[in-house]
Formats: structure tokens, C-alpha cells, sequence
């Protein structure tokens, strides 16, 4: 049985579903059959099926170290950003009045809002005019500064709807405040830490801009690789890396959901 | 345990947000395993008070004394006591037992121990069922349980409740009242108790502190502040008295109240003659009175409720100046009409003077 009356909702609900899922979803399509697709021109219209593509891919040399300095880079830039943007939640609640609230928090968003291009040219150039060379530590920070605000934005959110009575409560059954902080304000924040992590090693993990100004010639994360490999041979290895790589990453958040029993995906 | 419950001194606290002084000179005295129910107003002052004994805020004058020992500016984790607020504020994170054992564990005890003290709690609050049950699953009472044990787990010196009762329906606040009451009763620790629902500061309390902006207006027994107050404004916040306003004399040894063109006998008075009111509870008024009552006057019906077991009738009295008296009264097979006119009064003994308002 139906009730009467929600015909009107009922449209618009499957419209914008349609909207949502295909607006998102439909542009990778293509990538998804090429990298599947026989045709050793990327793009090219179907001819049939084969996973030569991926077993390039796993065998090839420059990829695979181009994982690893994406990983390398995720993992480094995701520690750094984590202590700054914990630090810096911490400032926006819970610090004095001049500090707090939407104003300071809208200004720790400037690495967002600022065109990665820009910043990457400007490290690049401060870097030279000081003669410093830029490792893998320089892009590592690079990084970090990018990614800090989205966990910025996590934490403090789930900070500020934590309310401080909690921790009043366990400061009067005998706990200091710094024994509070790690009984009890850190833990709760847990859900919020790991999700914002891995949303900021994934950030990094697919990140051109910055890398492409940064990252010095021997030490080529996984994204470049895959830029200079689409100026110089469109094949569709492009489309099979595409795919291992959003794949690794899903598998990834997965197992963060498991090792730290959050929810991040839900 | 009851030897570790110590008496409560707050000394001229005062307290500024910076907006102006909230709270200003107060000052209370709790002996040791009595329970104090701070009552008032939303907005008076009553959760700041609990905040300054816990030492989640510092006064800006004034000192608290646990005992003999100046508390005033020890940090909350130094001061032994339990508190639980009115959101509860059970830890999310944690099993009903690791919250109840939270207390325990600046004591350096041995988990074994910790543990069973835990347990212990959790029994006398009927809980260890929940044991490792997390907060999100309970209900209102039971949280309101887990926080009780809570708080009790350390063996505070002062316990300190603040509207522990205003998230729980009608039913199960009664009952929680009741067993939280038997517990503390039953633990003996020194309690200071907040809230606005007069019922539960008269079935709970040794001692009321009506509190009004920021001060206590009066401070005394259950039975006094219902009974016998001494301000006009406990009479009508407690009991919603009816208060006439006149004056109080003194003649020939014996006190009258003049209100109007009207001249009362008064039984007692513990104020000085001059102005004054006279508190009347609604359910002393009587409608065609026994003879017993020798306050009486005429009366015209202006407005009738039902409310469940009881009427409320509002009557005009035209000798009071038509003031408007408020009776309750059992409902009966009676039925008064609006409009009519009929004689109300009440005894004299039930009439109390008090001090009008500032
Ligand atoms: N953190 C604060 N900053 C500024 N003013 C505050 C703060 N906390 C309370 N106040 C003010 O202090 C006064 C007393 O607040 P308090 O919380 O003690 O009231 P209360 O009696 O507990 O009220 P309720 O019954 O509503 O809980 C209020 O007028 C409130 O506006
Ligand atoms: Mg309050």
C-alpha cells in the first residue's frame, strides 16, 4: 500500500539521486572500460577485453617507485599535518577569545583557498633565492601545509560538538588536566583524527600541483609519473594505473575503518 | 565512609563573567552528611555556585572551606568530590564500568581493586547488569544511575548534583528522586543539590537556600520554607502563596494586620511593625469556611480549572481592594459557578507574615 501525496517527493528523490550518482560517477566510466579495452590507444573506442594493461603496470619500474614515493610522501605529509591541524583545532576551541571562532578558523583555510599552483611556484622560488634543496622532506611539508586545513576543519568540528563538560567531569573525579587530555579529550576525537587522515593521504596521494613544482627529478610521485606518461605516450596503461590506484586507496580506507574501528565511509 | 563526609563553607562568594557580578556575597554553611538544595529561577546563579565548589571556576572573591581547610584555589582534581551534571556527561567512549572505575584511577589502585569498588557501585545503584554495556545504549534513568555510581566511586567529601532529575518524565523522576535520596542517606556525604522543582528541594533537602539573583533570599528547613516564610518572595516561589500587601501593627500586645479596610489578627509575627505582606497558602483558603477559620471575607468567583484531583479557583475580594485570591481545593461532587459569590477564609495560624520584596 502507498500513501497518497508524496508523488512530487518521490520525483524529485530519484532525480536527484540520478543527478548525484551521475554526475559524479559517469565521467570515470571511460577510464574504467579503457582500462579494460584491447585498443592500445587511450582513449579509443572498445575492441575487447584484456588485463595486459594492469600487468604493465605492476611490472612496470617507474610506477611502482612512483607508489612508493606517493606512500612515502602520504604517510609523512599525514603525520606532520595531523600535529599542526590537531594544534591548530585545539587553538580555534579551546583557545582565548582573540584566536577562537569563524574568523581565525576561515584564515587556517587559506592553503585551500590560495591556487596550489602559486604556493608550490613560491616555496619553489623562496627555496632557491635561500639555496636550499628541496628533498623529499620539502615536498613532504608542502604537502602537510595542503592537507592540514581539511583536518583543521574535522577535528575542531568534532571538538567544538564535544563541549567541554565532559572533561569538566573527569577533572572533579581526580583527573589532571594533562591525564585528562589523554584519557579522555584525544580518545574521543579518535573517529574524527582517522577519518581526517586518511582524507588527507588521500589528498596528497593523487596531488599534481604542488608535486609538480617540488618534487626533484629523482624522486617522482606516482601522479607526476602519471602526467609525464600522458604527455609523452597516451596508452591505456594511464586508465589501468588510474584504476589500481583508486582501488589501493578504497582498500586502504577499508582497512583504516578496521584497524581503528571508525566509520569513514559511511 | 560516612567518616570521610565534611562539612561545606562558602564565604562571601562572588562571581563576574564580566558582564557584571552573578553571583555576589554568598554565603552558605553545610554540616557534615546534610543534604543543601540550592532552589530559584533559571538564570539565578544556582549551576555557577556548583561550578565554584567543584573548581571549575574561580571566584573573584570570597573562599571555600571543605572542614577546616581553605579550598579556594585548588584545582579541581585536588578537591575529592563528585558531581554530576545535568547532562549526566557519561564518557561515550568508555563501558558503564571503566566510567564508574574513571575516579578511581588517579588513586593508583590496583585494577583488581579499582575494579571491584566498581562493581560495588554499579550494585548499589542496581546496575550491574550494564556492566559492559557503553552509555549511548541506556536510558535516561539508567544513565542517571551510572553517573550516581559515578560520582559516589571515589568516596567524595561533598557531592554536588546539579538538576540531576530535569532530563527524566514525571514518573521516573519521582523514583529516581527517592533512590538517589536513599543512597546519598545511605552513603552519608555531604550534598549540595540544585534545582528549580521546589517539590524535589522539599522531598530531598535538610536545608533550602532560596536563591534569587545571584543570593540566597532564605535559608531554613523544608517545613519553615514551605510553612512558615519568612520573605514574600519564598512564599510565592514556593507553594505560590497569595500575598496581600498592608501593614503590620502592634496593639495592646497583640499583632493585626491591616490590609485596606480590613484589620486581621495575627497569631505571631517575627518582623518589626510597618509595612509587610500576608503569605496565604492556596490550599488553606476554604470556600464557606468552618468556623474555625476567623479570616473571612466575601468573594465573587472570577475563574475555575480542573486540574486532575484538585480545583484551582481564583476569587475577587472586594474588601481587599478586589484583590484576587487563588484557592485549591479537593473537587468534590461541589461545582462553583463563575460569578457567583460565596464566603472564603482561612485560619489565622495559617496566615504569615513576611517581609515584602526589596
Ligand atoms: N560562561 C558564562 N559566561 C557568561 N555568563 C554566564 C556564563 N555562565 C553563566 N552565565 C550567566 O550567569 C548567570 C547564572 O548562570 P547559571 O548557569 O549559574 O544559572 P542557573 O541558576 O544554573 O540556571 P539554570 O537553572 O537555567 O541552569 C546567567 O545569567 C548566565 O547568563
Ligand atoms: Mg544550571
Amino acid at each position: 500500500m502507498r500513501q497518497r501525496g508524496w508523488t512530487s517527493w518521490r520525483i524529485l528523490r530519484a532525480l536527484s539521486l540520478f543527478i548525484g550518482y551521475g554526475f559524479v560517477l559517469g565521467p570515470v566510466l571511460p577510464v574504467v572500460y579503457n582500462a579494460f579495452n584491447a585498443s592500445p590507444i587511450f582513449p579509443a573506442p572498445f575492441e575487447g577485453l584484456t588485463l595486459e594493461w594492469f600487468r604493465s603496470v605492476v611490472t612496470s619500474e617507474q610506477y611502482m617507485s612512483g607508489a612508493i614515493v606517493s606512500i612515502e610522501v602520504g604517510i609523512g605529509a599525514t603525520a606532520l599535518a595531523l600535529v599542526i591541524g590537531v594544534c591548530a583545532a585545539f587553538a580555534v576551541v579551546r583557545g582565548p577569545a582573540w584566536i577562537r571562532g569563524g574568523a581565525a578558523t576561515s584564515l587556517l583555510m587559506g592553503p585551500i583557498v590560495i591556487p596550489q599552483i602559486v604556493i608550490g611556484l613560491a616555496i619553489l622560488e623562496a627555496a632557491s633565492q635561500l639555496s636550499f634543496r628541496l628533498g623529499l622532506a620539502g615536498l613532504i611539508i608542502a604537502h602537510a601545509v595542503f592537507v592540514s586545513p581539511f583536518i583543521i576543519r574535522v577535528v575542531a568540528g568534532a571538538l567544538e560538538v564535544q563541549g567541554s563538560n565532559l572533561e569538566s567531569a573527569a577533572m572533579v573525579l581526580g583527573s589532571r588536566r594533562t591525564a585528562v587530555l589523554f584519557t579522555l579529550t584525544l580518545p574521543m576525537l579518535r573517529p574524527a583524527i582517522v577519518a581526517s587522515a586518511v582524507f588527507a593521504f588521500t589528498l596528497s596521494f593523487v596531488n599534481v600541483p604542488l608535486s609538480l613544482f617540488l618534487s626533484p627529478s629523482n624522486l617522482r610521485p606516482l601522479p607526476i609519473v602519471i602526467y609525464q606518461e600522458m604527455i609523452n605516450t597516451r596508452t591505456p596503461v594511464l586508465a589501468a594505473v588510474s584504476i589500481l590506484l583508486a582501488f589501493v586507496l578504497l582498500l586502504a580506507t577499508g582497512l583504516a575503518e578496521k584497524v581503528f574501528r571508525v566509520r569513514i565511509l559511511q | 565512609m560516612t567518616q570521610t563526609a565534611q562539612s561545606l563553607t562558602l564565604e562571601d562568594i562572588s562571581v563576574d563573567y564580566g558582564r557584571g557580578p552573578v553571583v555576589a556575597n554568598f554565603s552558605v554553611h553545610v554540616e557534615p552528611g546534610k543534604i543543601l538544595a540550592l532552589l530559584g529561577q533559571s538564570g539565578c546563579g544556582k549551576s555557577t555556585i556548583l561550578r565554584v565548589i567543584a573548581g571549575l571556576l574561580t571566584p573573584s572573591a570570597g573562599s571555600v572551606h571543605f572542614g577546616a581547610t581553605d579550598m579556594t584555589l585548588r584545582p579541581p582534581w585536588e578537591r575529592n568530590l563528585g558531581l554530576m551534571f545535568q547532562s549526566h556527561a557519561l564518557f561515550p567512549h568508555l563501558t558503564v564500568l571503566r566510567n564508574v572505575e574513571y575516579g578511581l584511577r588517579p588513586k593508583k589502585m590496583a585494577k583488581k581493586d579499582s575494579e571491584r569498588r566498581a562493581l560495588e557501585m554499579l550494585e548499589l545503584v542496581h546496575m550491574t547488569r550494564y556492566a559492559n554495556v557503553h552509555p549511548t545504549e541506556l536510558s535516561g534513568g539508567q544513565s542517571q544511575r551510572v553517573a550516581l555510581a559515578r560520582a559516589l566511586a571515589p568516596e567524595p567529601r561533598v557531592l554536588l548534583l546539579d538538576e540531576p532529575f530535569s532530563s527524566l518524565d514525571a514518573g521516573l523522576r519521582e523514583r529516581m528522586r527517592a533512590e538517589v535520596a536513599a543512597i546519598v542517606r545511605q552513603v552519608g556525604v555531604t550534598t549540595v543539590f540544585v534545582t528549580h522543582d521546589q517539590d524535589e528541594a522539599l522531598s530531598i533537602a535538610d536545608m533550602i537556600a532560596v536563591m534569587s539573583a545571584g543570593n540566597i533570599v532564605e535559608l531554613a528547613s523544608p517545613r519553615d520554607i514551605y510553612k512558615r516564610p519568612r520573605h514574600a518572595y519564598t512564599a510565592a516561589f514556593v507553594g505560590g502563596s497569595n500575598l496581600i500587601k498592608g501593614e503590620l501593627c502592634a496593639a495592646n500586645g497583640a499583632w493585626r494586620f491591616k490590609a485596606g479596610d480590613t484589620e486581621l489578627a495575627i497569631r505571631e509575627a517575627n518582623l518589626a511593625a510597618g509595612p509587610a505582606m500576608l503569605a496565604i497558602k492556596p490550599e488553606d483558603v476554604a470556600v464557606d469556611p468552618p468556623p474555625e477559620c476567623q479570616h473571612r471575607f466575601r468573594a465573587r468567583l472570577e475563574e475555575a480549572s480542573f486540574h486532575g484531583p484538585n480545583q484551582r479557583l481564583v476569587w475577587l475580594v472586594e474588601s481587599l481592594d478586589g484583590k484576587a485570591i487563588v484557592s485549591r481545593t479537593v473537587n468534590s461532587q461541589r461545582d462553583f459557578r463563575v460569578g457567583d459569590t460565596h464566603e472564603i477564609g482561612w485560619k489565622s495560624s495559617d496566615a504569615v507574615v513576611v517581609e515584602m520584596d526589596q
